[in-house]
């Protein structure tokens, strides 16, 4: 590989392929072999001396290309088409690459293929990628637009690490305090959901232990202060209240009516930092008392919304009071909405509940008496229930399989408590989490999804009941792998099993908390605390701006001393130096050395024109032209005569 | 015109963008250059680059670079992204390192040994100049222009001395004269040019272009048939030997016979002794003056080449019998100079 043609292109295409490897995994296949055979073809054209495709065979190799992302995708919009787009369009550059100009346009098209990825998905590694991909992409650029031959590999590496050393703390501080402007600017084509998992805004059997095969983490949460016990830890998610005898639904939004949760008891301080799930629902321990009014409202059901989608990371600082009473009286709206049942649907359970409330003295008693009945009958909690086939869920489940998971249970006790009369909805959420001890974390994760009931109980309000306790009281009071029948297991349930692992996990949950803290959430204000933590006045844009532009003022300070020391020119040696005062001296008493006159022969001059001097300059000299042009071993004691002579010197 | 401006032929060389925005461009950028050459003053040799005197602007792909990041930003910021941001500032902190980078490059580097070839109206004449790096660490990519020529690259490892070479194009014979070198450098990345000028004292003469089919000198030299000089034959001929005189030869002495005695005889050629001869203006027909001068140019060339004295007489000059490179140079000179015509040029 010496021709340098070859070398740069080899540069690129090396960066390019970096760049787009962790892309490729979710491009369709057909673009990541379009840009393959490019490259492969650019190359052989190198390597074999073909010719470049001509104009028209590239021309109809771009269009095709651009009508294969439209079939594709149906759109050009969006961050997987653009990306698409972007990624046949460096494809079609290579075929075209033949100056330096193109070389430099494909590392661009480098640039954005990087930022596309960063766009789309930001996990812990996409920091060290980044500073390799932009390593690698600079590399071919230094080469491709160099004038002469490309440098040799080690200089290059050392040229482009030394910049990006500086360029590292400008990006820093860059990042640390430019400001952010919050909101998009224009409409976000959202994202398919097939990406996303989390809690979805339906319940229907199946639904929740889908997500409970997903091992990824939810949410996190730090505690000042106490920790809740784990039967107080159910996360509020959204409430279900319309029933088809199938499938449980959110009913559309009501207006804020004004009542409050009653505060009291113990409150717990936390701050919950929610991974994106494309919603706009947040969670939050029962029952949310505090919140930042600027980000989220409290629903008629206890439930905190965002007033975005979720489509980044959030974090809420956030104060529940758990034994807090909520509505202690019910609008007869809410109590409409909370009693519906499809009349043709699940007769024999409706039949079975009237039952059980005629026998039972008061609403609480038939409460407990169901709950009775789920633990004494021979009901199972297992993750893999037998399909439900007819037209009659609930019932086909409460007196047929009797085996299910939490939505089983949680769907069949509220619609026996609203046959019974009793207003009733579902409540999913997230139950549980796992302490990190190394962040000090809560760590809740998609498989400790949950859905439960709540009761309207006359003096004592909404009540939960959570029907699964009365069959797995495990899952509430450990965890899901503690209740479920052996040779059943949970995602990420080895991990469980051994102390190294599990302590290796919590290790790399630490890290990705710290990320998602401080680099993902990092926001306008942790800005602000920083600044004041820097001391600079008051928290406005303008002390940002101030501290932007004095930090970034400071890096290249330091960069340019550092690059002018770097060429900084050779010390003059002290005989020289001292020639050349003894020189100025002359000068001064109208003797000047002209440049293209020798030592000698100026001391020659000087002696004729000053013979008073003759003796001083001709020691001088002598002294001066050993020093400067014969090898000796006493250069030092040569050096103090002449320094000597010099300053005794005065023409 | 000032006596230093560029001259016309080095001008013609420039080529053209068209357009409005062109004169415009052209103006700013003559205005910037006189101003530069105002605050500079005139440079001696060696010269210094002082970091004061190093200009530096962003390339069109420099141009480019901020518009993609400006792109980034929107998309980072669209996106509510901190890793978008990561990427953009991080290239952005890339980029003015880049400047410093470019700027620091090319200050400090030493500029000397400006040479200006001659060269006959038509081929190029050779500009030289030698760059050292008295730095601490190398320097690369630094490259010199004069008017819209280029040299080559050059890479300079500490302390080392470089030579670039402009071969500036010339149309007419006159004088020759630079008024501006530009040393520049674009590396690391091409998004930023840093570069000097420097007005060193630097000129030399254009010879007029040799005619192709020049009529026999008057005097007569070697002619075959057909009325034309044949200047090989004019070699073969031996015609005896004389004494060594100064200027002569070393492949013309004999030295088989400079081994007998303690003389060096140098051999002399019928057509060297017949080209000892006057090269007259007015033994030509009345031709276009520059005709004129270009036979003579051919004339000269082929008595220099014959290896004989010549002289040469031009309306203004005489300039007598005499031999090698020297003389040759004077009556080249002394033809390019001609006052009559077109006129000398860049002068």
């Amino acid at each position: 590989m010496s021709d340098p043609a070859k070398l740069r292109l080899g540069w690129m295409l090396a960066a390019l392929a970096l760049a787009l490897a962790p892309t490729t995994l979710r491009l369709p296949t057909w673009v990541t072999a379009a840009f393959a055979i490019a490259a492969l073809w650019r190359f052989a054209v190198q390597q074999f001396g073909w010719r470049l495709p001509p104009g028209w065979l590239r021309l109809l190799l771009a269009l095709g290309c651009v009508l294969g992302v439209l079939f594709t995708y149906r759109t050009f919009n969006g961050l997987e088409a653009g990306g698409a787009l972007l990624v046949v369009m460096a494809a079609m550059k290579l075929l075209e690459t033949r100056t330096r100009r193109d070389i430099q346009v494909l590392a661009f098209i480098g640039f954005f293929i990087v930022l596309m990825q960063l766009l789309h998905d930001q996990p812990v590694w996409s920091l060290p990628w980044l500073a390799v991909a932009v390593t690698a992409i600079a590399l071919a650029l230094l080469q491709g637009v160099r004038g002469g031959e490309p440098l040799p590999w080690r200089t290059a590496t050392g040229i482009v690490l030394r910049m990006l050393a500086f360029a590292a703390p400008v990006a820093l501080v860059l990042f640390l305090l430019f400001p952010r402007v919050p909101g998009p600017f224009w409409a976000l084509p959202s994202r398919s959901p097939a990406g996303l998992t989390g809690l979805s805004d339906e319940m229907s059997p199946g639904n929740i232990s889908q997500l409970i095969q997903s091992d990824e983490v939810a949410f996190r949460v730090s505690f000042a202060g106490p920790i809740p016990p784990p039967s107080q830890r159910y996360w509020r998610g959204p409430v279900l209240e319309r029933f088809d005898g199938w499938t449980w639904r959110d009913l559309e939004r009501l207006p804020m009516l004004n009542f409050a949760p009653v505060l009291r008891g113990q409150s717990y301080r936390y701050r919950i930092t929610i991974e994106p799930h494309g919603r706009a629902w947040l969670l939050a321990l029962d029952y949310p008392g505090d919140w930042p009014e600027r980000d989220a409202v409290l629903t008629n059901e206890f439930q905190l919304v965002a007033r975005e989608r979720l489509d980044k990371v959030k974090a809420l600082d956030i104060e529940s009071w758990p034994e807090a009473v909520p509505a202690p009286s019910l609008s007869p709206l809410i109590r409409m909405r909370t009693l519906r049942l499809p009349a043709d649907r699940n007769p024999r359970s409706a039949a079975f509940a009237a039952e059980l409330r005629r026998a039972a003295p008061s609403d609480a008693a038939f409460v407990d008496a169901v709950l009775a009945h789920f633990r004494n009958e021979p009901f199972v909690y297992t993750l893999r229930p037998p399909l439900l086939s007819s037209g009659h869920p609930v019932d086909e489940f409460l007196f047929g399989t009797r085996r299910g998971f939490c939505e089983h249970y949680a769907s069949a006790f509220t619609k026996m408590a609203r046959a019974a009369g009793i207003p009733a909805r579902v409540v999913t959420g997230y139950q549980g989490g796992e302490l990190n001890p190394l962040s000090n974390r809560l760590v809740v994760r998609q498989s400790e999804a949950h859905a439960w009931s709540e009761v309207w109980l006359e003096g004592r309000g909404w009540t939960r009941v959570d029907p699964t306790s009365a069959v797995a009281p495990d899952r509430i009071e450990f965890s899901l792998a503690d209740a479920l029948p052996a040779g059943e297991r949970v995602p990420g349930g080895l991990l469980r099993d051994f102390r190294m692992l599990r302590e290796l996990a919590q290790g790399w949950d630490a890290v990705n908390s710290l990320w998602t803290d401080w680099v993902l959430g990092y926001g306008p204000e942790r800005q602000f605390a920083l600044l004041a933590r820097l001391g600079l006045p008051g928290s406005d844009w303008r002390a940002l701006i101030i501290g932007l532009t004095a930090f970034v003022a400071a890096v290249m300070l330091a960069l340019t001393a550092w690059l002018a020391w770097r060429l900084r020119p050779p010390p003059v040696p002290e005989a020289l130096r001292l020639y050349r005062q003894f020189c100025a001296r002359l000068e001064k008493s109208g003797l000047a050395r002209t440049p293209q006159e020798g030592p000698r022969d100026f001391a020659a001059r000087v002696a004729a024109a000053r013979p008073a001097l003759a003796h001083a300059v001709d020691q001088v000299t002598r002294l001066y032209t050993a020093l400067r042009y014969e090898a000796r071993a006493d250069d030092d004691v040569l050096l103090a005569s002449l320094r000597r002579e010099v300053r005794a010197f005065r023409p | 015109m000032s006596p230093r401006s560029p001259s016309p032929e080095a001008l013609a060389a420039t080529g053209g963008r068209p357009g409005v925005i062109r004169s415009a461009g052209e103006r700013a950028s003559t205005f910037a250059r006189n101003w530069a050459r105002r605050r500079q003053g005139p440079d001696g040799d060696p010269v210094e680059l002082h970091r004061r005197r190093i200009y530096i602007l962003p390339t069109a792909l420099g141009f480019g670079y901020a518009m993609s990041l400006f792109g980034m930003l929107l998309a980072s910021m669209n996106y509510n992204n901190n890793m978008g941001f990561a990427l953009t500032f991080l290239l952005a902190g890339l980029g003015l390192v880049t400047m410093h980078w470019s700027h620091q490059n090319l200050s400090g580097v030493i500029a000397r040994g400006f040479r200006l070839r001659p060269a006959f109206a038509g081929t190029p004449a050779r500009l030289t100049l030698s760059l050292e790096n008295r730095g601490r660490s190398a320097r690369h990519d630094l490259q010199a222009s004069c008017e819209a020529v280029r040299s080559g690259f050059l890479d300079l490892a500490p302390g080392e001395l470089g030579e670039l070479h402009i071969d500036l194009p010339t149309q007419r014979r006159g004088r020759l004269s630079v008024a501006r070198i530009g040393v520049h450098t674009s590396f690391p990345f091409g998004l930023f040019r840093a570069w000097a000028w420097l007005h060193p004292d630097c000129e030399t003469v254009i010879y007029p272009a040799p005619a192709e089919h020049a009529p026999a000198p008057p005097t007569g030299g070697p002619e075959d048939a057909d009325g034309r000089w044949d200047e090989h034959r004019g070699e073969d001929d031996f015609a005896g030997l004389r004494e060594f005189r100064k200027g002569d030869s070393p492949r013309r002495i004999a030295w088989k016979a400079a081994a007998r005695g303690d003389e060096l005889p140098v051999k002399q050629f019928a057509g060297s002794a017949r080209g000892s001869a006057w090269l007259d203006w007015h033994s030509l027909p009345a031709l276009p003056v520059e005709e004129r001068l270009a036979v003579l140019c051919r004339w000269v060339l082929d008595a220099h080449a014959g290896g004989g004295a010549f002289g040469l007489r031009i309306p203004g000059a005489e300039i007598p019998l005499g031999m090698g490179p020297a003389h040759r140079h004077r009556c080249l000179a002394a033809l390019a100079l001609h006052p009559d015509g077109e006129g000398p040029v860049g002068v």
